[in-house]
Parts: structure tokens; C-alpha cells; sequence
């Protein structure tokens, strides 16, 4: 039995529209990297929201270790791709607040003291190296660190999934390299099951164990899953040159661009 | 030229202390520079239009030989109704203070009501959208018939001038709320009072504050219109006891302290708002 399964998920925003979604299955096993790649408008962002529970589906639905998902929880923790901190808080502060929801004994994890959750802010925080800006406030801080903040918090929650909706959309290139090596990091060292959502071919191929490649809405549904089979741990520079690489990449670039282009936009 | 500079540096190098601070008082007054030309201006057109024999209004050279005990001492007390502006002024503001600290505690907690509750919103808003122009002074007869006593009548048109804009910024502040902050509570579960106090009010403490420095603002028109109308000590009816004394002068003065303290009002709670939205 899979350890996350999506299970014949259709949605439709209302009556009359036709589905966003069209019959989406797809199980993923504990541990495992998942990106979903499609064009912008295909429904990815929308099945995200599905298995964070933020959406119910229409028809079908979403099993987490045979439980039913029918709302949001700690358990699926998601990095918004705006990073979504709250301004009113510091980045500690932001990190401390998941943590004493999800561990004040009615969220799944067992309930930790005060200093305990102090300690495992600061153990989250060093983790995504951001223990020197911790008491700062998220205006103060860049892009890239927001978004390491916003990973801390979700890590913090120690879901069963992490659910990451175009985490590096935002970021300059640079950053974005940066904070995919550190993902790349955490998730060889924590083993956390991971869904990504995401546009970038190269992002996707060098950190998933498995591509989804969805084809273009409406009723948009799975086109082709690639398993990339490369080693771990990986290292971008090695892989630039390396053929499976530039094969799992040629395979993806050749679904999006040539078999599903994206719609041209229509003239009104 | 050479001289200024020469003494300048002269100065600097004997005193640290005056050196450190020269940058300072020379950007200060570069940037109080203007307004100070504008006062200038202003008051030089104001003493060449109203300076001539017969003018109807005094100039500022008239105003100042008229008025300048009210300036110089704000706070005499002669009894009864015969006191110094500073005291005059405190009585208005201690009246707006209870009425604005109603309008801001009442107009909250509509502006929550209607802000979260859609039935509350059908229901309340149109009310609301009408009440809100009714000019304040139209509020005083009823207030008075109500309430049978100056002191509460004025209070009440504080509160009723004061309360609308609070009601509906809180009400935009909390309907404005971003999906995102919502969708962080719904996955950390955070729900009930909890959301209320971590995720509602801070969000919607910018809209708040806006609506509570519109209401001072309000506040501060009414008062001074009420109380010409219901007398006792206040500013407004020293502005009105001055003109059936002919003592324009005297007005003038008390029109420049309306004018500054509703500036400081104003500031004040801006200051507040500032204080507590930090970086929002």
C-alpha cells in the first residue's frame, strides 16, 4: 500500500465549469521525491491543494497511511510559494507558532514542554541556517532567507509530507541553486516524504525521484510519469555533463514543448 | 565667505562636541527652511491685507496686542467660565478622549462582527452606510432630548461621528485578510480565539488604525461644533463666547490651538498605530 495515495481526483471550481482535474491517481511511497511539472494553468498548484486538504475534490480523494485527508494539518506541512511568513511575527516567532500547534497534543504529535519547543525552533532554524536572523522580522530579511524560514516552519511540524508549491518560483537564479542543494541536503538527511510543485525542468529533474508530468487543462490529468534513477547524493555540477541527466531533462522538455505545448493565449 | 568658513572650522576644532552636532542643525534647517518662508509669507500678506484702519478682521500685530495673555498664559483660572485656553482645551479633550475611546472599543467590535459574519454584514451595513452622513451636529438635539444633560450629549456626537470609520476599516481589515495568512492558519490549525488574537487582529490592525485616525479626526471636528451649541468650558464655546464679545482676536488664538492640537491628535495616534502594526 502506497504511503501517500491520490486516488481518481477530479475537481471542479463549480457546477457548470468543466474540471480542473480530471481523474488524477498517483501514489507515492514513504521517503520518496516527487515533483509534478505542468504548464501554468494545468491544475498542479490545484492538486497540491487537494492533498494539504486547503481543497476537497469534487470526486475522489486522498489517503496519508490509509487515512482519509478531509482537511488541512501539521501533518502536511506546505512551503507557499510566497513564502506566506506573518509580518506581525519575527522568523523565530513564525517557526514557534507551528510548533506549538502542532505539538501541543491534539495534532498528532505527542505534547512537548515550553523549553523543549524553544530548543526544536532553534534546532529548525540552524537546520535551514537561519539561527543569526532568527529574531528578525520578515521584512528585513531577503527572498531566499523567507523562504528558508518558511521551510524551517514547515520542517518544524515533522510532517509526514512536505508539500512544496513552486518554493524557488520567486528567486533569483542564484538563490534558487542555493536553496535547491540545501532541500537537497535536508531531505538525504531527514528522509521526509516530499511533493513539489514546480515549472523548472532542470529544478525538477535534479531533485526528484519521480517526475509527474501533467498535461494541459482543463481536465488536465497526468501525461507521463519519468522515474530519474539517478544516484544520491547528487551534485549539479557532475550531473550537467552526465547523460542520464541530460536524458531525464530531454524527456521532460520534449513533453512540455513538443507533445503538450502551452495554449496559446487566445485573442478576445 | 572664506571668513565663515575659517570660523567654522575654528569652532569645530575647539569644541568636538559643537562640530558633531553642525550636519545636524544644518539639515534641520534645510528642512524647516521652507515652512519657516511660508509662515513668513503668510503672516506678511495676512498683517498688509487685514493692517489697514476699518479692516474687518485683526492683523497679526492687533491680534497679538489683543490676545497675547491667552498665548502667554494658557492655563489662568478666574472662575467660572473665565479660564485660560490651556484649560478650555483640556476640557474638550478629556470629552473627546471618552468619546473616541467608546467609538474605538464599539466601532472594533462592530467592525469584527460585520467583518467576519455575513448575516451581520447584510444586515448591519446598509444601516450603517446611511447613519454615517448624518452630520454630526444633527445627532446633538436627539442626544440632548435623550440624554437631558450637556456633558453625555457631547459625548454621545463623539461617539457617533467617531464610530463609522472605525466600524468599516476593521470591517475592510478583516475581510481583506490575505488568503495565505488563512491558508497558514488552516494548515497549522490554529482556530477559534487563537486565530482571532495570531492571525485576525494583527492583520487587520493597519485598516484599524486608519479607521481610528479618521475617527480622531472626526472627533475633534465635532466637539468644537457641539460645544459652541451646549456652552460650559471648552474650546468651542470660547470660540463662541469670544464672537458675541467681539473679541475676534481672541478667536484667532484659539483657532491656532484647534488647529495644533488636532495636528498632535492626529500624529498621536498615527504614532500608535506605528507602535503596535510594526513592519505590517
Amino acid at each position: 500500500m502506497a504511503f501517500l495515495s491520490v486516488s481518481d481526483v477530479s475537481i471542479a471550481f463549480s457546477a457548470r465549469a468543466p474540471d480542473v482535474l480530471s481523474h488524477v491517481s498517483l501514489d507515492i511511497a514513504r521517503g520518496e521525491y516527487v515533483s509534478i511539472i505542468g504548464h501554468s494553468g494545468c491544475g498542479k498548484s490545484t492538486l497540491l491543494n487537494i492533498v494539504a486538504g486547503l481543497l476537497r475534490a469534487t470526486t475522489g480523494g486522498v489517503l496519508l497511511e490509509d487515512h482519509e485527508v478531509d482537511s488541512p494539518g501539521p501533518d502536511r506541512a506546505v512551503v507557499f510559494q510566497n513564502h506566506s511568513l506573518l509580518p506581525w511575527l519575527t522568523c523565530r516567532e513564525n517557526v514557534r507558532l507551528a510548533v506549538d500547534q502542532a505539538f501541543d497534543g491534539a495534532n498528532g504529535h505527542p505534547r512537548r514542554s515550553r523549553a523543549e519547543r524553544a530548543a526544536w525552533v532553534q534546532h529548525n532554524l540552524d537546520l535551514v541556517r537561519m539561527g543569526h536572523a532568527a529574531d528578525k522580522r520578515p521584512a528585513e530579511i531577503s527572498g531566499g532567507m523567507k523562504q528558508r524560514i518558511g521551510i524551517a516552519r514547515a520542517l518544524a511540524m515533522q510532517p509526514k509530507v512536505l508539500l512544496l508549491d513552486e518554493p524557488f518560483g520567486a528567486l533569483d537564479a542564484l538563490t534558487r541553486a542555493h536553496l535547491q542543494d540545501q532541500v537537497m541536503e535536508l531531505h538525504a538527511r531527514l528522509r521526509t516524504t516530499v511533493m513539489m510543485i514546480t515549472h523548472d525542468v532542470d529544478e525538477a529533474v535534479l531533485l526528484s525521484d519521480r517526475i509527474v508530468m501533467m498535461t494541459n487543462g482543463p481536465r488536465a490529468g497526468i501525461g507521463e510519469i519519468l522515474d530519474v534513477g539517478l544516484a544520491r547524493p547528487r551534485n549539479r555540477l557532475a550531473l550537467a555533463q552526465d547523460p542520464a541527466f541530460i536524458a531525464a531533462r530531454a524527456r521532460v522538455l520534449e513533453f512540455l514543448y513538443s507533445r503538450h505545448r502551452a495554449p496559446e493565449p487566445q485573442a478576445a | 565667505m572664506s571668513i565663515t568658513i575659517a570660523a567654522r572650522g575654528h569652532l569645530s576644532a575647539a569644541r568636538p562636541a559643537l562640530g558633531a552636532l553642525w550636519p545636524a542643525l544644518v539639515r534641520a534647517g534645510r528642512a524647516l527652511m521652507p515652512l519657516l518662508v511660508m509662515l513668513v509669507l503668510l503672516v506678511g500678506l495676512w498683517q498688509l491685507a487685514a493692517g489697514r484702519p476699518g479692516s474687518a478682521l485683526p492683523a497679526p500685530t492687533k491680534v497679538w496686542a489683543d490676545s497675547s495673555d491667552l498665548i502667554i498664559h494658557p492655563f489662568f483660572d478666574h472662575g467660572g467660565l473665565d479660564k485660560g485656553l490651556g484649560l478650555h482645551l483640556f476640557a474638550s479633550l478629556q470629552r473627546v478622549a471618552v468619546g473616541f475611546a467608546l467609538a474605538a472599543a464599539g466601532g472594533i467590535g462592530l467592525g469584527l462582527l460585520v467583518g467576519t459574519s455575513q448575516i451581520a454584514m447584510r444586515g448591519l451595513d446598509p444601516i450603517f452606510q446611511v447613519l454615517r452622513t448624518v452630520p454630526p451636529l444633527a445627532w446633538l438635539p436627539i442626544s440632548l432630548a435623550a440624554f437631558r444633560e450637556a456633558q453625555p450629549s457631547a459625548i454621545f456626537v463623539i461617539f457617533i461621528t467617531a464610530v463609522w470609520p472605525v466600524i468599516i476599516n476593521t470591517a475592510v481589515g478583516v475581510r481583506a485578510v490575505p488568503t495565505d495568512y488563512r491558508n497558514v492558519a488552516r494548515v497549522i490549525r490554529l482556530r477559534g480565539a487563537k486565530y482571532f488574537l495570531r492571525i485576525l487582529l494583527p492583520a487587520a490592525a493597519p485598516f484599524i488604525f486608519t479607521g481610528l485616525r479618521i475617527g480622531i479626526g472626526l472627533s475633534w471636528l465635532a466637539i468644537i461644533a457641539a460645544e459652541m451649541l451646549i456652552g460650559g468650558v471648552g474650546i468651542g464655546f470660547f470660540i463662541w463666547d469670544a464672537w458675541n464679545s467681539s473679541n475676534i482676536s481672541d478667536i484667532v488664538v484659539a483657532l491656532l490651538y484647534v488647529g495644533l492640537v488636532g495636528f498632535i491628535l492626529d500624529r498621536l495616534v498615527a504614532f500608535a498605530g506605528h507602535l503596535v502594526t510594526r513592519g505590517t
